[in-house]
């Protein structure tokens, strides 16, 4: 009995060690190989589709300002001269407190943001022609749609780490990393290269997008398509000072998408299905901005009391600076959704409210953007007439006084309509800084200390290079520009002359 | 190598051993101090491998061997003696007692060691010892009881862990965290499942030598905790009660009332007036009109708050109301714990049965851990040679606890102005709902803590996790010859927790969406199966042990998780009845270790020890180019008083040298799939799946190893004082390490096996018998450690982690920022040392001399930077006086802490000035004014830039009088009337008193191992009361 029980036992022990290899081979289940996803177009598609889910979400963390390109854009607004953040999310870069400085979170984050984005999007550029089999249109949608994507993120890149195109690029000053390959653990860190190379990869990868997407009829309103893309170049060459093409792609969007009603301008700006809007995110109870809307923008704006009745929460953190209010005619329909705080001077805006399930949409690009896009190009160009007939096209529509001004006063008025037309739109900061302007902040605002004005073309309108690139990148270093490859910090009156 | 081991096996298990006659030998055993009869003694004759137990007289009868000179008799409490065999056929034996207890036997790894030959470091800790904590879990009460093991009890959540590093923190990036092992089998289960009353012993093994056996997964070292046996030939029960109030250890720094708050509000208005250019005069008078818009909503009857020069205009009986968060929230609340256990001893099967209630409250208002546990021991020799064990825990638990980090803040930092309940200014009373209870104040129009009630919150919304634990050991021992053993143990760890989330449908931020639950279900099953053969012999002179062994560990854990909102009315919180999918999830992920182990242990004439071992884990973490992994260690020791030229030395009793050597492993790394190049799945856009990368493939990864040798001195000294002396070197290398990449690429970094890691240092431990006799009887135990944490090897030249730099050379948590100047008396601005460089004769850059600077832009440059010190203590330990006095039993247990830096966030945040938020009192007091220039604390304004700098870093010396225990037992004759054999009340408390800066400032000491403070709910304060009953 007892051999006989100790030979069982031994006979057991020595069979679990035969299959040991299969025994320690184990495997994830909620993830895959990287090996695995480009073995047919659906993976390819896949991984498309997870470069959207960064685009719109970011990692999906748990702040109201990384998540994806809606933070950036709210940044963005409140970084300019007509919101007012009174506490809470976006209290940091209202007050210009440094976000921009390299070790501060900020910068950081939006730079790993667009990084992380791009490493995805040019394993799907890499990968995708090499996958056997499938429809050949599908490839080139998908590869077009990457593209799109990757100029996106670069253009976004560049506006944020680099002064104005058409100020840095006479000088010959540095860009952004520029990969367009995927990244491996052999990858070294690259160099700033030249602004100019990295409007090269732009407009190349644009090219490819417009190309690639002619006949792609797009499913869902967030994707790229060939509107979207002929949308980026307008405001891509608005930036780069071509105003012929600028105008060119803004009429190309213009054909094809009305501007936005009175009706649709008061309905709260949630629904992507609005026939002015080219391209948005969509927001369902399963993809949204946390499931109880807290990182929506859409809680930030103070208004749940007169739009939703109190019942839907916010933040009540923006608010509406009274000299821009006053920008606005009394008719002027976007001025009826304005209400005075009175004990504190500041406006609450309906423009955007949720929908009542939190599933509110958010736009991106509308026509409007750019029939404005256009009237600027155009009076740069000193087409005056032409110019103010797109100006007071919007101003007819919105209830607005006419335009009768020319030269600069006209463009002051062009640049006054964008503010009016698409104020929480993330347009602010990069206007700002495209049309050289100085940051005011005139009026009534609630700044702490550091919330001083900017004058044009400060340093301030630029992020530095996050201080975790150049520690970790060997071919960033972090001597200051013109001597070495970081961006200055300093007082908001160094200004790059 | 695994088919040699095998090979071994099988050899070893068919071999036959041929033995002589044995003849019986008997004999009686008494205590050298009083004659008494010694029962329970084990007499051995260790040649035959041969033994018997002495009964209820002290007789003993054991068959001999036949050419057997001795017999060796060991008891518990009692020296061991060598008897030898003469032609006497009955032997009377004496033994004296043991009051520091030398021969004292104690768990191992795999198996059970002598303390006196022991090659290893190691400490145990017994159930007396940890009955005076009056803890949910186990780990908190091992404070100050070991050398070598810091203890941080950094959180008063009712059922948490304390956090425990062995011997210095030995991983950069993978786990510091020591290997839990649950009578004889790792342990992958909630350690608060297990009652700390059904513990026996604890103990903590230290060294490669003690350790090496558990492998890859014994570099932070192992706690072995072994449960209770029945162990009395009468069967015994014993019913423990006991009733707690806790409190917070370091009460949170008080809360300023409204007018002292608004005193704070207006100086911090009235310098950010100064900086806008506004003169005096104006900058008060400007401030005082806009405190009552500064806090947007208050309890003073007007917005004339204060006046021109901060003042307050009202007295407090002027209040419309007054708002106590902390009074409401947090309470003094019971904290029950019932236990009872059967056991003892019948024939050859001894049984332990055990059941035990517990309800801790803790102090937050819906914090609470609950405990049903309960647990059966049995084994039985049913054959000689057959030896059958089963030993089942189960244990369900509730713990509601949503006092997390943000609540903390939110207590610490809520302003007594902002009511709890709705206020109505116009009517001058509370809102009420239909049914006439408060309406809790969301407060959506006040400047902090908009939109938030901590108490609603714990009013109407589910934060429940419920855990369901099962463990069991069960073994079958078979001893072929004496000596010759084979035993086979299956064990299964299993548990299932389910989270029960809720937001109210009614109120609060999702009221409007009709509200959310969120619901999730995670099970760990975990199975070892663990064959041993052990083989123990004595050959005259020479003591020999083998030990070969295979052990197969298979742990897979799976969860689902979903959320749902939107439901149609209140009192509806299943998923099912929401309107709305949120999201839901699964899971399901394996880790498997197949392990094969050897030891080897020799002795000859209790002079000379030796042992070794070794190990080889296959691990599924590691790819299969690196998953076997080999652990070894050796060591030895001298017992120098054993040796004849001490043998006459009465006033020695032990004296000890030991060393070991060896190499032990660490598998902790975050992710168990760390060597594949990953893509995570689930990141979907909208309806169409998405895949997103998630890390890069690294298929030469493997273990950390952590090279480990501890040389030391064990002492017994004139029957009063023992002790210990040891210095240990552990040297990690191959750390794990996230090695950064430029985030340009688009990965933040990749695991690698780069990195070493040093941490050296001393621990001396002392145990005194001041007095001891029969009336009455004092023990003292002091311990101490010292250790150092260098970083030995890096990637890169430096990286940094937080508020830390790693450089080499450097302490892993070396603060690294900007050197604080002090207050500037003359404006009250922050001052920093701003180094200033030039350039020496050979054009390098070197600092020449440092000045003053206001401007925190001019020293946020690395250049600017320096080492602030560590925040790891110079020196830690306990020191405990135990008295016993005619039935009475008094004992004491200091901690202490002495050393090392802490970064005080927890207090810097409420001596700013933030709009809407509380203030310390310190604010008020210690923050520059023109009256008092000389203050510690700048001026109070509104977010002035910061940089981090050791402003806030402090010193962490401290003292804790970490138990104080009184009892009482009734005498022995008054009981024996009533069938009793022990009662005893008692009353005990924890962390009575906190000494330190920290807790001046209202931080508890006790943060974490990195030295940063994180709104942690603080550590408690218990009294408890209780009585012992044994029948």
């Amino acid at each position: 009995m007892k051999k006989f029980l100790s030979i069982i036992m031994a006979a057991a022990v020595l069979l679990t060690s035969v299959s040991c290899e299969d025994f320690l081979s184990t495997n994830p289940t909620s993830s895959v190989s990287d090996q695995s996803v480009f073995t047919s177009t659906q993976g390819a598609q896949a991984a498309l589709s997870g470069c959207y889910y960064l685009l719109f979400f970011g990692w999906g963390g748990d702040r109201a300002d990384t998540q994806g390109y809606i933070s950036h854009m709210m940044s963005n607004e409140t970084c300019g001269d007509d919101i007012i953040v009174d506490g809470g999310w976006y209290t940091y870069d209202y007050n210009h407190w440094g976000h921009q400085r390299g070790d501060i979170f900020k910068s950081s984050a939006l730079w790993s943001y667009y990084y992380d984005l791009i490493n995805n999007i040019n394993s799907v550029i890499a990968y995708t022609p090499t996958i056997e089999g499938g429809i050949q249109s599908d490839k080139d949608y998908i590869m077009g749609q990457a593209y799109a994507m990757r100029a996106w993120a670069y253009f976004q890149l560049i506006q944020t780490y680099q002064h104005t195109y058409a100020l840095a690029a006479p000088k010959d000053m540095p860009g952004v990393p520029l990969y367009i390959e995927p990244s491996s653990d052999k990858t070294e860190g690259k160099p700033r290269g030249k602004i100019t190379d990295v409007y090269d990869q732009i407009l190349s990868d644009l090219g490819n997008a417009e190309k690639l997407l002619d006949g792609f009829v797009r499913t869902q309103k967030n994707h790229f398509d060939l509107s979207v893309v002929q949308g980026l170049l307008s405001r891509v060459y608005l930036e780069m000072n071509n105003w012929a093409e600028a105008a060119r792609y803004a009429d190309l969007v213009l054909a094809k998408y009305p501007l936005t009603t009175n009706e649709q301008w008061t309905y709260g700006f949630n629904d992507a299905s609005t026939s002015s809007w080219v391209w948005g995110q969509l927001i369902d109870a399963e993809h949204n901005l946390d499931a109880n809307g807290d990182y929506s923008p859409f809680s930030l704006w103070s208004n749940y009391i007169t739009r939703n009745g109190g019942d839907l929460w916010s933040f009540n953190c923006f608010f509406l600076n009274d000299k821009f209010v006053a920008l606005f005619d009394a008719d002027d329909i976007r001025a009826k959704q304005f209400h005075l705080v009175a004990a504190k001077g500041y406006y609450m805006s309906d423009k955007f409210y949720d929908t009542p399930d939190l599933t509110g949409d958010h736009v991106f690009m509308r026509a409007d953007e750019m029939l404005l896009n256009k009237a600027e190009a155009l009076a740069k160009q000193s087409k005056d007439t032409e110019a103010r007939d797109c100006l007071n096209q919007l101003r007819t529509l919105r209830g607005a006084t006419l335009s009768s001004k020319s030269g600069n006063a006209l463009l002051d008025d062009i640049y006054v309509e964008r503010r009016k037309e698409l104020y929480g739109e993330g347009f602010a900061w990069f206007d700002l800084r495209r049309e050289q302007r100085p940051l005011l902040r005139e009026g009534k605002h609630n700044e702490f200390s550091g919330g001083k004005p900017i004058p044009a073309n400060s340093w301030r309108f630029v992020y530095q290079i996050p201080t975790n690139e150049i520690i970790n990148n060997p071919n960033i270093n972090s001597d200051i520009w013109p001597n070495g490859d970081q961006n200055p910090f300093g007082e908001p009156s160094l200004v790059l002359e | 190598m695994k088919r040699i081991i095998f090979g071994i096996i099988l050899t070893v298990l068919c071999a036959q051993f041929a033995f002589g006659q044995t003849i019986p030998v008997t004999g009686t055993i008494v205590s050298s101090s009083d004659g008494t009869p010694v029962v329970g003694a084990t007499v051995q004759d260790r040649a035959a491998g041969t033994f018997a137990i002495s009964d209820e007289n002290g007789r003993f009868k054991v068959n001999a061997g036949e050419k057997s000179t001795s017999l060796y008799i060991m008891c518990l409490g009692f020296r061991d003696y060598t008897l030898t065999l003469s032609s006497a056929k009955d032997y009377k034996v004496s033994l004296e007692p043991d009051a520091l207890m030398l021969d004292e036997t104690m768990v191992i790894a795999y198996g059970q060691g002598k303390k006196t030959s022991f090659t290893g470091s190691a400490t145990v800790v017994k159930k007396e010892e940890l009955e005076k904590i009056s803890t949910s879990n186990v780990t908190q009460a091992l404070q100050g009881l070991s050398a070598g093991v810091q203890v941080i009890n950094n959180s008063g959540q009712p059922g948490s862990s304390g956090s425990i590093t062995i011997r210095g923190i030995g991983s950069m990036n993978a786990s510091s965290s020591p290997l839990y092992v649950v009578d004889g089998v790792a342990y992958s289960g909630y350690i608060n499942a297990i009652a700390p009353t059904d513990i026996e012993s604890m103990t903590v093994l230290k060294d490669a030598s003690a350790t090496a056996l558990y492998g890859s997964r014994a570099a932070n070292g192992v706690i072995v905790i072994t449960t209770k046996k029945g162990q009395n030939e009468n069967g015994k029960v014993s019913f423990r009660a006991s009733l707690g109030f806790a409190s917070l250890a370091v009460p949170l720094p008080d809360v300023l009332t409204p007018n002292e708050y608004a005193q704070g509000t207006w100086r911090g208005l009235y310098n950010q007036n100064i900086d806008a250019g506004y003169s005096v005069a104006d900058a008060g008078e400007l401030a005082a009109i806009t405190v009552g818009n500064e806090f947007k909503v208050h309890p003073f009857p007007s917005q004339n708050i204060v006046d021109a020069t901060g003042k307050p205009l009202y007295g407090d009986n002027d209040l419309l109301y007054y708002a106590d968060w902390r009074g409401e929230t947090l309470k003094v609340r019971p904290r029950q714990e019932y236990n009872i256990d059967f056991s003892g001893k019948s024939g050859k099967t001894s049984y332990f049965f055990s059941a035990g209630y517990l309800e801790d409250k803790g102090i937050f208002t819906t914090q609470q851990f609950n405990r049903i546990s309960g647990r059966s021991n049995v084994t039985s020799k049913i054959k000689d040679w057959l030896e059958i064990g089963t030993n089942t825990s189960f244990a369900h638990s509730l713990t509601d606890a949503p006092a997390g980090d943000s609540v903390v803040w939110f207590l610490r930092t809520m302003p007594s102005i902002y009511s709890i309940y709705q206020y109505n200014a116009e009517t001058g009373t509370y809102n009420k709902d239909a049914k006439g209870n408060y309406l809790y104040d969301y407060g959506l129009d006040r400047a902090g803590w908009s939109g938030w009630n901590v108490l609603a919150d714990a009013a109407y919304n589910s934060y429940k996790t419920y855990s369901d634990q099962i463990s069991t050991r069960d073994y079958i021992d078979i001893t072929f010859i004496p000596g010759l053993n084979f035993r086979s143990t299956i064990s299964l760890d299993y548990y299932i927790t389910k989270y029960d989330g809720y937001s109210s449908s009614e109120y609060g931020f999702l009221a409007g969406t009709g509200g959310a639950a969120s619901k999730s279900y995670d099970r760990s099953v975990s199975t070892t199966w663990t064959n041993l053969l052990t083989f123990n012999r004595q050959f005259g002179d020479h003591n020999v042990g083998v030990l070969l062994g295979h052990e197969s560990y298979s742990r897979t854990v799976a969860g689902l998780s979903a959320g749902r909102k939107g439901f149609p009315f209140a009192g509806l919180v299943e998923l099912s009845s929401a309107a709305v999918a949120d999201y839901s999830t699964s899971y399901s992920d394996n880790y498997r270790l197949l392990s094969f182990f050897s030891r080897f242990e020799y002795d000859y004439k209790d002079k000379y020890y030796v042992s070794a071992s070794f190990r080889t884990d296959g691990s599924s973490r590691f790819s299969p180019e690196a998953r076997w992994g080999y652990f070894w260690s050796l060591g030895a020791s001298w017992r120098i008083n054993n040796e004849e030229f001490l043998k006459d030395v009465s006033w020695i009793d032990n004296l000890k040298i030991k060393a070991s050597y060896g190499a032990v492993g660490n598998d902790g790394l975050s992710s168990w799939y760390c060597y594949q190049g990953l893509y995570s799945t689930g990141y979907n856009d909208m309806n169409n799946a998405g895949v997103v990368i998630s890390r890069l493939p690294n298929t030469t990864l493997k273990w950390e190893t952590n090279l480990q040798m501890n040389v030391g001195v064990d002492f017994a000294l004139f029957r009063k004082i023992s002790g210990g002396i040891e210095y240990f070197d552990r040297r990690s290398k191959d750390l794990l390490f996230t090695m950064p990449m430029a985030p340009s690429t688009g990965f933040s970094g990749i695991d690698r096996n780069i990195g070493d890691v040093k941490n050296y240092g001393i621990e001396f431990n002392i145990d005194y018998a001041v007095i001891n006799n029969d009336k009455f009887q004092w023990n003292m135990n002091l311990n101490a450690t010292h250790y150092q944490n260098v970083i030995t090897k890096l990637p890169q030249k430096e990286m940094n982690a937080g508020v830390f730099k790693w450089m080499e050379g450097q302490s892993r948590y070396n603060f690294w920022g900007t050197k604080y100047a002090g207050v500037n008396p003359a404006n009250g601005n922050d001052q920093y040392w701003m180094n200033v460089y030039a350039q020496n004769s050979e054009g390098e850059s070197v600092i020449v001399d440092r000045i003053l600077t206001e401007n925190t832009s001019d020293v946020t440059s690395e250049d600017q930077k320096q080492y602030l010190g560590s925040s790891i203590p110079d020196l830690f330990g306990g020191y405990t006086n135990t008295f016993k006095f005619y039935g009475f039993d008094f004992s004491f247990m200091l901690y202490y802490s002495i050393g090392g830096l802490l970064y005080d966030t927890d207090y810097s945040q409420m001596v700013t000035y933030r709009q809407g938020f509380g203030l310390h009192p310190d604010a008020l007091t210690e923050t520059w004014t023109e009256d008092n220039p000389d203050a510690k604390l700048p001026r109070l304004n509104k977010n002035a830039l910061e940089t981090f700098s050791d402003k806030y870093l402090y010193d962490n010396t401290f003292v804790r009088l970490r138990n104080v225990t009184l009892g009482y037992s009734l005498p022995k004759k008054v009981l024996n009337k009533v069938n009793i054999s022990q009662l005893r009340v008692f009353v005990q408390g924890d962390n009575l008193m906190t000494f330190g800066t920290a807790a001046k400032r209202g931080t508890d000491p006790e943060q974490s191992v990195a030295g940063t403070t994180g709104n942690r709910f603080p550590t408690t304060k218990n009294v408890t009361f209780g009585v012992q009953v044994t029948f």
